[in-house]
């Protein structure tokens, strides 16, 4: 094995581990605040981590960067930030309703 | 390699764009979680245009470790984010805890702050020992109860009961937490006399309401019954509560008396779950209870202790939760004798608003009327001045202008005689132009009603081109006339004449030497539409609108920008409608359509 590819696993071992945390607190949250746009959040979440996975899984499994992978990678979290803005964009809307 | 850098290019740009909805987000509500947020997210534009300086193919172990430490710093102040939004929303009181939390979530929260609140003045008296019996007690009625555990602080938890909010019934709910608060009141009586139970009971709920207004609906038959009309049941004697007892438990109303005036309103939690209108519900059965209960409350304590009695329940509550009441209409429904000081308040309060309104609504009409008045004086001034002021003089400027070209008052040299007669013209066309600006307001549609008759368009028409034919002419003009014998028009012959007149003068201002102005005219159903038609340059498409307005001149001289104003005012006064239609360049065409 690669150095860069131990390297790889450590690192994304750590990423992993902050995201099944962050999972555990947004789901907590969700089940008592009011805001009910925690679907779109998800469904941004969800791209973001495919794109993530095809980003980083040639570094952990061959050491390199594979083109087609990377391309995908940036074209599912481009769908991500979409649906994210989107997402963030009716929050603001909303709490401008509430606290006008 | 281009695709790649156009998709890094596109996600800082979005990347860029959430951060700033975050940060306008955060201006709005300034939260120390919204902050994290934006600290943890400003991150991911960095990571893209990392790549986008950085191409991947010739990425050293250095520049890709970058990527997952960025998402691990995103991810961290993700969880901090979220961790502190949860801490701000735990105190019951809080602004984001109104703000945030689901009214269900905030519903469970205030009947635990309620029930806390005794169990704090329990535990020191004999320790959560009892209320751990009691709260195990209620499971086998409320199995909902089971999600509820005394914690380690020594306070109710409810903990599981929110992990599993969406499959609970909250009607279920809330009989559950009022069974469980009276059964915890009933503890607490056992130390302290009956009287501060219900007073720190009155103060709970008025707390618990005001952090939480949803609360009143659940409240409402706990203030009702058990703190106002308890405390007086409380009060009498115990054959009298047997009376009403037997009373009340047979007629329905949802309440059980027990011997020692405590009421049982459980069944009543259970009706009103069932009613669309639960407040409206509560309280007529309260009425009814009341109403029962006070025939017997007078003749054993005397009507005016049954009042006070009643009155001090009421007045004792806290101001909220007496608003609300009162808000609800309940107090105007009373008895008489009981909260007859609020009931006047209330009352001269509503007489006021409908007093204030009414006379508002007999300023506004006088106001009104004040202003047509004003604007109908104004407008017979204006007319009167120009009738006399104008015209009068005018008319003896043209007397004498007529005498000395006649050369009644001696002889004239040439030159005299032609500015006399320029100074006749044009006395002439003053003339013309007072007598249109009075005519554009005097059309009274009643007079006009009087003055209508049904004519034939075409001997109008012909009238009208053989008052025009000289001008026509000296631009040697054509003026044609297209329309059948039996065409007619019924209205006032001379207004009807004097629009298609300021019309077709219009067209052949407007028209150039050699061009033709034509009149045509036919029937369509119970109306006659005329169109005046020239080959003038036409009318530009954005002053089309604006032809009939007063003074409209179009840019060009020649007249006022009357004429066509007094058309439209003519043909409105007849029901009918005026409008143009032009193709720059091509000519205009004026139609009429009027009754025929």
């Amino acid at each position: 094995m690669e150095q860069i590819q131990l390297a790889m696993i450590l690192l994304n071992g750590a990423v992993m581990t902050l995201a099944v945390i962050s999972l555990y607190y947004f789901i907590r949250l969700m089940r008592v605040i009011k805001i009910r746009r925690g679907s779109i959040l998800a469904g941004s979440a969800v791209f973001l981590f495919i794109g993530y996975v095809f980003f980083i899984l040639p570094w952990v499994t061959i050491g390199r960067s594979v083109t087609v992978m990377e391309q995908l990678a940036y074209g599912f979290i481009l769908v991500a930030l979409v649906i994210l803005l989107y997402g963030v964009m009716r929050i603001y809307r909303d709490w401008k309703e509430v606290i006008a | 390699m281009m695709l790649q850098q156009l998709l890094s290019l596109l996600n800082v740009a979005l990347s860029v764009a959430i951060v700033a909805v975050i940060a306008r987000v955060y201006l709005l509500y300034r939260r120390q979680y919204i902050l994290w947020f934006i600290l943890s997210f400003s991150v991911v534009p960095f990571m893209f245009m990392y790549s986008l300086v950085w191409p991947l193919p010739g990425t050293t172990m250095m520049g890709i470790v970058v990527f997952p430490i960025c998402v691990m710093v995103v991810e961290v102040g993700f969880i901090l984010a979220q961790k502190n939004l949860l801490t701000s929303i735990r105190g019951g009181a809080s602004e984001e805890h109104q703000m945030l939390l689901r009214d269900d979530v905030a519903l469970l929260r205030s009947y635990r702050q309620v029930a806390n609140v005794f169990i704090r003045k329990i535990t020191p008296l004999i320790g959560t020992g009892s209320i751990e019996e009691l709260l195990e007690s209620r499971i086998d009625d409320y199995p909902v109860m089971a999600g509820c555990y005394i914690d380690v602080d020594e306070q109710l938890s409810t903990a599981p009961l929110e992990e599993a909010i969406d499959k609970l019934d909250m009607d279920d709910l809330g009989l559950a937490f009022y069974d469980l608060i009276a059964g915890l009141i009933e503890l607490y009586s056992a130390f302290v006399p009956w009287q501060q139970a219900h007073e720190e009971w009155r103060t709970a709920v008025g707390l618990a309401v005001q952090g939480n207004d949803n609360l009143f609906e659940w409240a409402l038959p706990v203030i009702l019954f058990r703190l106002v009309l308890e405390p007086v049941l409380r009060r009498c004697r115990s054959d009298d509560i047997n009376e009403i007892a037997i009373m009340l438990n047979r007629s329905k109303s949802g309440i059980e008396i027990q011997p020692g005036g405590q009421i049982d309103i459980r069944m009543l939690y259970r009706r009103q779950a069932e009613t669309d209108e639960p407040v409206q519900y509560v309280i007529e059965r309260f009425l009814h209870a009341l109403d029962r209960m006070y025939l017997i409350l007078k003749q054993s304590m005397g009507p005016e202790r049954a009042n006070a009695l009643i009155t001090e329940q009421f007045r004792a509550m806290p101001t909220n939760i007496k608003e609300r009441l009162y808000g609800e209409g309940l107090v105007e429904q009373l008895p008489e004798g009981i909260l007859e000081e609020e009931k006047v308040t209330l009352l001269s309060r509503e007489r006021l608003v409908e007093e204030l309104l009414d006379r508002r609504k007999k300023l506004e009409k006088a106001y009104r009327e004040l202003a047509e008045a004003e604007l109908g004086k104004m407008k017979t001034t204006f007319l009167d001045v120009i009738a006399h002021e104008l015209r009068t003089p005018l008319t003896s400027i043209k007397t004498y202008v007529d005498l000395l070209k006649k050369e009644k008052l001696g002889e004239l040299s040439e030159v005299q005689k032609e500015k006399l007669g320029i100074m006749a013209q044009n006395v002439d066309r003053l003339t013309m132009l007072i007598n249109d600006m009075l005519e554009i307001p005097s059309i009274d549609v009643r007079e006009l009603e009087l003055r209508k008759e049904t004519f034939t368009a075409r001997e109008l028409v012909m009238d009208v081109m053989e008052d025009c034919r000289d001008i026509a002419d000296e631009k040697r003009q054509t003026l044609s006339i297209e329309m059948p014998d039996t065409l007619t028009l019924h209205g006032d012959k001379n207004l009807l004449g004097k629009a298609i007149k300021n019309i077709l003068v219009n067209a052949i201002r407007y028209t150039p030497r050699g061009g033709t102005v034509s009149i045509a005219g036919r029937r369509e159903g119970e109306q006659s539409h005329l169109v005046i038609a020239d080959t003038g340059p036409g009318i530009p498409e954005d002053d089309i609108d604006r032809v009939f307005d007063p003074f409209y001149t179009g840019g060009e001289g020649g007249g006022m920008g009357l004429g066509l104003s007094i058309v439209k005012n003519i043909v409105d006064a007849h029901g009918g409608e005026v409008w143009a239609e032009s193709d720059p360049g091509e000519g205009a065409a004026f139609h009429i359509r009027l009754a025929g």
